[in-house]
């Protein structure tokens, strides 16, 4: 089966909004659980919102010299102008869903719809404040859901490595991201076992989705290299560095076999960032230093993306390379009714 | 009368195209006067094909395909059994009167066929006859005052431009004959299909060569008839329909949308035969 460039295009974004926005979704309530568990008085509560907004601080942060708490989570959750923010992903998502609507199921298209309208109910920014954690959970389940059903009531055909492939690129992007928005904690006096960092690198654990399964192979105690070990390199796990990299190569690989030729530079990118995952050992990687490391992998995986975008969102027929592909279809001629 | 129709729409690109994406209309109708005995459908490249019905019952498909391609063909072989022998004879049971969205189609302007004053102005004679008289009356008088002539008119060539120059081919004829109709409160609607030709008076002789067009037209005593003036005939058994709508725009056998930089030459055969 052969797919439109347009159609692989919005599959690969409306999964990589769907898993962006889950992250969204866990991050903020780990924050909240962190400021319960952290915080004490001599603790302002935005430290712990701050760090979230990522190196720029854009809209609040930029308003307010000091925004407060609930000024971060309206920017993550509901901020139209804030294109990274929960219900942009949502919009995004589901307009991407709508143009591809024939190649999902009822099902999915259904959760992703009332996903979407649950979030623009008048007052929901009310409810995220009464009950940040019940909104959490609720949003969350009802987005993996759209996963789930994505993967169970989908062909799992070209387009749907499609899906695939966006998800677990967008969980490698967003994972790295947290790591090293963490990776000053490092540097300070790591080894307290039941400290102060103990319960951060917890929450770094919780915001990936994998405290309990990091608990099954290293037991309760949160080490931050153990830590570190389990979301770079297990194998095993799917929220991990390591298995969403090779998920995604995977996923590429699969389509890679309908389109050979065009393949090729993505599928190096993605062997350039497992083989670096494969290979390593957490001893090597602090070594190198995790900022540096994670750099190198963000670097393999914007170039796969591209690559990716140039090889199947804008492909120029063959043969025809020279001429600047127009990107707006061109009408076919009429035909006269004699 | 049996009737085979073969229907090749044919478009060679000058260089390689992708992403084609074909909205065809050339699936038989079948209703009270038409059945279909056998319809296929084959197209190049391979693709992706949907079929649908459309909102005026019309038989379409939608053909996709995303490989690189230069030519783009879409075939048909059609058999059908027309049955209207005599077109004038009345009907036996008395014609049910049209709903309040049939009357709104086949009355109100649509965006090929405008009210005109012109076209008023041509059916004014016309509008104290008996509908089905009032009908060929306007037939006959496209036929004779609007000339035949393929090739100066194109297909985006509007009916003010027909009526000025009054020349044009079946497509123009039917939607010049659409207007005068509904001018005088008669709905009509146009009928995209195909005819089989013929040397006796009463069978057509032009627009052959590629997909015909004429101007159906309802009536209380006859009910939807169709009336061609470009044979100044009233449809009989050898014409075949595809598809009906208000206009042309609502019909178009082939229409589409490529990826590339290059144009499209499109190349259209039709050949009809009678069967047994």
């Amino acid at each position: 089966m052969t797919l439109l460039c347009r159609v692989a295009e919005n599959l690969f974004w409306l999964s990589r909004y769907i898993e962006r926005a889950v992250s969204i979704v866990r991050v903020l309530d780990v924050t909240a659980h962190l400021e319960l568990d952290a915080g004490d008085p001599g603790t302002p509560d935005v430290d712990f919102w701050i760090p979230l907004l990522g190196p720029v601080l854009p809209g609040v942060a930029a308003q307010a010299p000091q925004p407060r708490p609930e000024d971060i989570r309206y920017f993550l959750a509901f901020d139209a102008d804030n294109s990274g923010s929960l219900i942009s992903c949502l919009r995004n998502a589901r307009g991407a869903a709508r143009r591809v609507r024939d190649s999902l199921s009822s099902e999915m298209w259904e959760q992703i719809n009332v996903t979407y309208l649950r979030l623009e109910e008048p007052n929901r920014f009310v409810q995220l404040e009464e009950d940040l954690h019940g909104f959490s959970r609720q949003t969350r389940d009802s987005l993996l859901l759209v996963q789930g059903l994505s993967e169970t009531t989908l062909a799992h055909d070209e387009a749907w490595q499609f899906l695939s492939l966006g998800m677990y690129l967008e969980r490698t992007d967003g994972l790295s991201r947290l790591l090293e928005r963490q990776s000053h904690l490092l540097t300070s006096d790591a080894t307290s076992e039941y400290g102060y960092d103990a319960v951060r690198w917890l929450a770094v654990l919780r915001s990936a989705g994998s405290s309990e399964a990091y608990s099954r192979y290293y037991s309760l105690r949160v080490q931050p290299v153990r830590v570190l070990e389990f979301l770079l390199l297990n194998a095993s796990f799917p929220q991990t560095l390591s298995y969403s990299v090779s998920a995604a190569w995977h996923a590429l690989e699969a389509i890679s076999q309908e389109s050979s030729a065009r393949s090729a530079p993505p599928l190096r990118a993605l062997v350039r960032a497992r083989a670096s995952l494969e290979h390593a050992s957490i001893d090597e990687v602090l070594e190198m230093g995790l900022k540096e490391f994670l750099h190198g992998i963000r670097a393999n995986i914007a170039e796969a993306s591209d690559q990716i975008a140039a090889a199947y969102f804008r492909f120029a027929p063959e043969g025809n390379r020279h001429h600047a592909v127009a990107r707006a279809a061109q009408l076919m001629a009429a035909q006269q009714q004699q | 009368m049996r009737l085979a129709v073969h229907h090749v729409n044919r478009i060679e690109f000058e260089a390689d195209v992708t992403e084609s994406v074909m909205d065809v209309r050339v699936g038989p109708l079948e209703d009270a006067h038409q059945r279909v005995q056998r319809f296929q459908l084959r197209w190049e490249p391979p693709g992706h094909v949907r079929r649908y019905q459309d909102g005026f019952g019309n038989a379409a498909h939608l053909l996709t395909s995303a490989r690189t391609h230069s030519t783009l063909q879409v075939s048909t072989d059609t058999e059908v059994e027309t049955l209207l022998q005599d077109p004038f004879a009345m009907p036996a049971e008395v014609p049910r009167p049209l709903g309040p969205l049939e009357l709104a189609d086949g009355l109100q302007a649509s965006a090929l066929v405008p009210a005109l004053d012109g076209l008023a102005d041509l059916a004014y004679p016309f509008r104290q006859l008996e509908p089905f008289d009032a009908a060929r009356g306007m037939m006959a008088m496209v036929y004779r005052e609007f000339e035949y002539q393929p090739g100066v008119t194109d297909v985006t060539t509007p009916v003010a431009e027909v009526l000025e120059g009054r020349r044009g081919v079946c497509q123009d004829f039917a939607h010049v004959l659409i207007g005068l109709c509904r001018s005088i409160g008669l709905p009509a609607r146009y009928v995209s299909g195909y005819i089989l030709t013929g040397d006796h008076t009463l069978e057509p002789s032009r627009g052959s060569g590629a997909s015909h067009a004429w101007t159906e037209v309802f009536t209380p005593s006859h009910g939807w008839r169709g009336f061609d003036p470009t044979n100044n005939l009233v449809a009989n058994e050898r014409y075949v329909k595809i598809a009906i709508g208000r206009d042309y725009h609502d019909v178009p056998p082939t229409r589409g949308t490529y990826h590339g930089v290059v144009v499209g030459k499109l190349a259209v055969s039709v050949s009809t035969r009678q069967l047994d």
